[in-house]
């Protein structure tokens, strides 16, 4: 078969996941959720908050 | 049509949803509320008036410039659960600073394909990987080593974001912080005005060439669960979807490239519906008989 242009037909990455990284994102997954975990555990939502509810400066370009 | 509207209704949602907080855009003031516990999902600069959440870049390096901290695990592991789940789906349908690109271009005027200069383009597209490294992480980094405070170098040199959505409208209605700006906040305003004027005669060209945020993302788009997935024994090799695609990724060769934002216009052109994005799905996977690979143009 042949594309539009005449030429032979690709070799096409379906974009399906080989078979060990497919279980590998699922472990990653449960890893971000473990890092949010010790992030709360570690009071770092409170710096999150403290920038958020600043004006930032360097933000807005001042500081 | 259906999956452009679909998008744009999506995108303008959630950049209602994330600045939501109208009063501050009256009164020059930014939002302190409980929400701001949380990062938003795209690049939202958080001293946006109207930001009812964090921006994720500007907490990362926060935290990278904070001599006590270094690295938040929250943050990290927002960003990894997001990217993990979504790839860059989060740039082309909720990053509010992609839609305004995207408005920017459909001004009338005359368009330009970068990457129609090959070499151009390949190198450009790596900024990205160069913002992160030195702007978020090496500088924010390097001044907290003496034990001070560094700063957030993204936020404070490059980000046209937070002057856009935050520097503009405080200055505007706020006159003590009027009285402050000086050539820093000349500077970022320049940076913006090349950013809206790249937008206008190129797509997306900050998420393409810039975007740090972007980067961090695209290092999960090859595994992250909402995908693009094209059924081999259906591609008939035409090359629309790779024409089409606004971020010029070449779809068949590369299907969750890390410049895919999802954003599914792929999908939209391809004559034989072999191309899928969203969720895993099983999909049909058989060897091409013949190959050869054709460069598109």
């Amino acid at each position: 078969m042949q594309n539009d242009d005449g030429g032979a037909r690709w070799i096409v990455d379906s974009g399906r996941l080989p078979y060990v990284a497919s279980y590998l994102r699922w472990i990653i997954l449960i890893l971000a959720i473990l890092f949010i975990a010790l992030g709360i555990f570690r009071e770092e939502v409170a710096l999150v908050f403290r920038k958020a509810t600043n004006i930032c400066f360097e933000c807005i370009g001042i500081g | 049509m259906l999956q452009k509207l679909k998008r744009k209704l999506v995108q303008t949602g959630a950049m209602i949803a994330g600045n939501g907080y109208l009063v501050g855009f009256l009164k020059g003031k930014i939002y302190q509320g409980p929400t701001k516990n949380v990062c938003l999902p795209g690049l939202n600069c958080y001293s946006c008036p109207g930001a009812l959440g964090a921006c994720p870049l500007g907490s990362l390096q926060s935290s990278i410039a904070d001599p006590y901290q270094r690295i938040s695990f929250y943050v990290l592991g927002f960003l990894i659960l997001l990217g993990g789940i979504f790839g860059r789906f989060i740039c082309g349908w909720l990053c509010p600073f992609g839609l305004i690109q995207e408005w920017l271009h459909k001004l009338p005027g005359r368009k330009f394909k970068v990457e129609k200069y090959k070499k151009v383009h390949a190198v450009l597209r790596r900024m990205p990987l160069v913002f992160l490294g030195v702007f978020v992480i090496l500088l924010p980094f390097l001044g907290s080593v003496g034990g001070g405070y560094g700063s957030p170098w993204f936020c404070k040199a490059v980000c046209p974001s937070g002057t856009l959505m935050a520097g503009w409208p405080l200055l505007a209605v706020n006159v003590d912080l009027r009285a402050l700006a000086g050539w820093l906040f000349g500077w970022k305003s320049l940076v913006l005005i090349i950013i809206i004027a790249a937008s206008i005669v190129t797509m997306r060209p900050f998420c393409r060439y810039v975007c740090p945020l972007g980067a961090i993302y695209g290092f999960f788009n090859k595994i992250s669960l909402y995908r693009v997935q094209v059924e081999q024994d259906k591609c008939i090799s035409c090359g629309r979807c790779t024409r089409q695609c606004p971020m010029a990724v070449p779809v068949p060769f590369s299907a969750n490239g890390s410049d895919c934002i999802r954003c599914g216009e792929c999908a939209t052109v391809c004559p034989t519906g072999a191309i899928h994005v969203g969720f895993d799905r099983k999909i049909s996977i058989k060897k091409s008989e013949k190959i050869n690979s054709n460069e598109i143009s």
